[in-house]
Formats: C-alpha cells, structure tokens, sequence
C-alpha cells in the first residue's frame, strides 16, 4: 500500500469510528430512559399483583376463566419482542432462535411479532404474522402494551387461542440480559405467589363481586406484563447496542493505531531511501 | 378531622401520595367517599373525575379508570392513566368528544360502539375535570 491509501484508510476508519460513537452515546441515553420506565412502572405492577394474590388466596376462583384450568392445550399464541434494528450483537438472534425453538414445541397458531428485525425474519421464512399491529420495538408506550393485550384477550375469550406466550429479552444487568418465555394467558395462581387458599378467611370485600374484580384485575396485569416485557426487551436491546458499539469503538482504535504504525514505516522508509540516494549520489560526485 | 394515606399509581409515573382527609370517586354503581376508617374494600373505578380533599383545600383530577385498594388506613388507587387539571389539554379532549359521537353515530359494529363509548367517556371526564379545575384557580 502506498502512503496515500494508507492515509485514505485512515480517514475512512475513523469516520465510521465517528459514527459508533454517536450510537453509543445514543444507546446509552435510551438505556438511561428504558431504566427510568422500568423504575416508575414497578410499583404499580407489584400492587396489582399483590391486590389479585390476595384475592385468589381468599376467594374461589373457580368460575374465573383467566385462570389456569387443566383441559388439554391446542392452540398456542406467541407474542415475539424483538428491536427495530440490527448492530446490537447478538440480541435479535438470541430472541429469535428461542421462539423458533418454542415455536417447535408448541402448537401456534397464532404470531404477533413487535421490531421490524423479526416481522422480516419470520415473513422470509413464510411464517404468517399479524399485521394488524406494526408497533416499533423503539419507544415503548402503555399504549401500545394496552392494545397488543386487547387483542390477546379477544382471542382468548372467544376460544380462538388457549394459551399466550410472550418471547422478549429479560434484562438482568448492564452487562448481562437473555431471552425469555413467558406465559401471559391463563394466569398462573403459583407464579403470583399463592400458596394456599384461605376460602374461609375473608377479610377484604370485592365489590361487586370477586370475580368481576379479578376480571377487570387480571386485565390490568396482562397488560403489565406486556409492558414490562417490552420495556425490559428496549433496555436489553439499549444495552446490547451500547456493548457492540463500544466494541467497535475500541475496535476501530485499533485499527487505526495499525495503519498509523504502517503509515510512519513507510514514510520513514521513504526518507531513509531518500537520504541513502543523495548519500550515494555524493560518493560518486567525490 | 382524621386522616388517612392515599397512593395513586399508574404505570408511566406515580401520580399522588399523600395524607387526605376525604375522597370521593365514581364506581360502577354510583359515586363512593371514603373517610378514614373505611372498612376494607377492593373495587373497580369508573373512568371519571375524582376529588380529594386536604385540609379544607379540593383537589379535582381525571382518573382513566382503575381500581380501588382500602386497606385499613391506607387507600391505594391504580389506574391507567391520571391527570391534574392544569396538565389536560381541553383542545385535544374537544376534539377527541367529537370523534367519539362521530363514530357512534357510525354504529358500525357492537365492538366498535363499546370502544367509541368509551373514548367518549374519557373525554367528557377529561373536560370536566379540566373546567372545574380552572374555575377553582379563578
């Protein structure tokens, strides 16, 4: 390589370094904001849950149709979360090799995929998604968890579905984050923490009655666990870009260092050539 | 008077938390206060204007429905949506009331109308509380 496309190199390199500094800096700002939702959204989703234990603790729940009974499972739902996306390492494939793995094991029948990453990986595949729903991985609303849960339930009441996943990325630490399945419908009594049931003990009164609050209750908890899982799978997503970008930050330094190196050889090269020619040149001239 | 403690959570921020002395909010079957020393209660709200009262001083704010927690001398309220008065935006609400009777008007499906009714409600609510609110700043 001669000095000038090494220089070119250079420059080319340190202007896409440029660029996953920029997404980095973005990255970790989204995470911030995803962390910060995440936080504010807690306390009520733990009052929800704690308010529908007790009731499944003190009440009978037979008649209640959210909850888990033992008929044989048919029909499947799975919701996907997968990013917007790509250059956030392996987070999409993560995501989406566990729900085609869960796909496999379960019967689906139906398949409502948020991120433009996974509506086009399953559409290539000849997958048939939903999409009735387009909702961006980016930016998680209650809004978009409201709706996405609404459909669910339609489903579900009018027997079209007898169970619902949700696939997304469980975010443990900043540097730590993997796929996870969940079941959203029916509603676990166990995974809420009941223990045992108490029918007798009742101390708290339902109005109008048990079972149209743990209805409206358990509609309120669908939709948070939705929204938790899409605000936990934008935190991961944050997380997972901010790591690759940083990577290719350090990456690019490195590079950059390289050609560095390579440029002074050669141009030091060139000087010592120059020099021995002139060096020579006055020998002969003696 | 007596009071007692009021939580009032939704899922994008907690929105109240404070000792009051009275509440008043709509359920289903009419209009509820509760006092403290209230026996335990858990029951769905209406979407609807709620008002609290501290120290003789009225608080008025929109409730995009939910539920009621009364536990003893602590009251929580959880909700979708809440808003203060000053934060709701009355061209918006206007606005969204008029859709709303637009698409009953359409009457195109039995899905449809619940879902516009709805709409409805929130909006009449939402300008309730954002009038009443303005009249007590006057």
């Amino acid at each position: 390589m001669s000095e000038r496309d090494i220089k070119r190199r250079i420059k080319s390199v340190s202007e896409v370094q440029k660029i996953t500094k920029a997404m980095y800096l973005i990255a970790s700002a989204n995470t911030q904001k995803a962390k910060e939702r995440f936080k504010v959204a807690e306390p009520y989703f733990t009052s929800i849950q704690n308010t529908m234990r007790e009731l499944l603790e003190h009440t009978d729940p037979e008649d209640i149709s959210l909850v888990i009974g033992n008929e044989p499972k048919r029909r499947a739902g799975i919701i996907v979360i997968t990013g917007d996306k790509g250059l956030c390492g392996d987070y999409n494939h993560n995501v989406i090799k566990l729900a085609e793995k869960t796909m496999e094991e379960l019967r689906y029948s139906y398949l409502l995929v948020v991120g433009a990453m996974g509506r086009e990986y399953f559409r290539k595949k000849g997958y048939n998604i939903d999409t009735s729903l387009l909702y961006t991985a980016q930016d998680p609303t209650y809004d978009s968890a409201v709706d996405i849960a609404d459909i669910i339930l339609r489903f579900y009441r009018q027997g079209l579905l007898d169970e619902v996943f949700i696939v997304y990325t469980r975010y443990i630490s900043s540097f730590k984050h993997e796929p996870a399945v969940t079941r959203v419908l029916p509603l676990d009594p166990e995974s809420l923490g009941v223990k045992e049931r108490k029918r007798s003990s009742n101390i708290l009164k339902y109005e109008p009655s048990p079972q149209a609050v743990f209805k409206i209750l358990a509609e309120s908890y669908i939709k948070g666990v939705i929204y938790g899982a899409l605000v936990e799978s934008f935190a991961s997503e944050q997380t997972a870009r901010m790591t690759a970008m940083d990577n290719a930050t350090k990456n690019a330094e490195e590079l950059i260092n390289r050609f560095n190196r390579l440029y002074n050889k050669e141009r030091q090269g060139k000087i010592t050539s120059e020099i021995s020619e002139i060096i020579s040149s006055s020998e002969v001239l003696k | 008077m007596s009071k007692f403690h009021l939580i009032i959570n939704t899922p994008t921020r907690g929105f109240f938390e404070e000792d009051v002395d009275s509440l008043v909010v709509k359920t289903f079957d009419g209009e509820i206060g509760i006092l403290r020393g209230h026996e335990p209660i858990v029951i769905p709200i209406d979407v609807s204007p709620i008002t609290i009262r501290i120290d003789g001083e009225v608080k008025r704010a929109y409730l995009a429905g939910g539920f009621m927690n009364v536990m003893g001398d602590v009251v929580e309220i959880f909700s979708d949506d809440a808003l203060w008065p000053e934060e709701i935006d009355i061209k918006r609400a206007e606005e969204a009331k008029k859709r709303a009777e637009e698409r009953m008007k359409a009457r195109k499906s039995q899905e449809e109308f619940v879902r516009a009714r709805t709409a409805l409600a929130r909006a009449m609510a939402r300008l309730e509380v954002a009038e009443k609110g303005q009249k007590a700043l006057r």
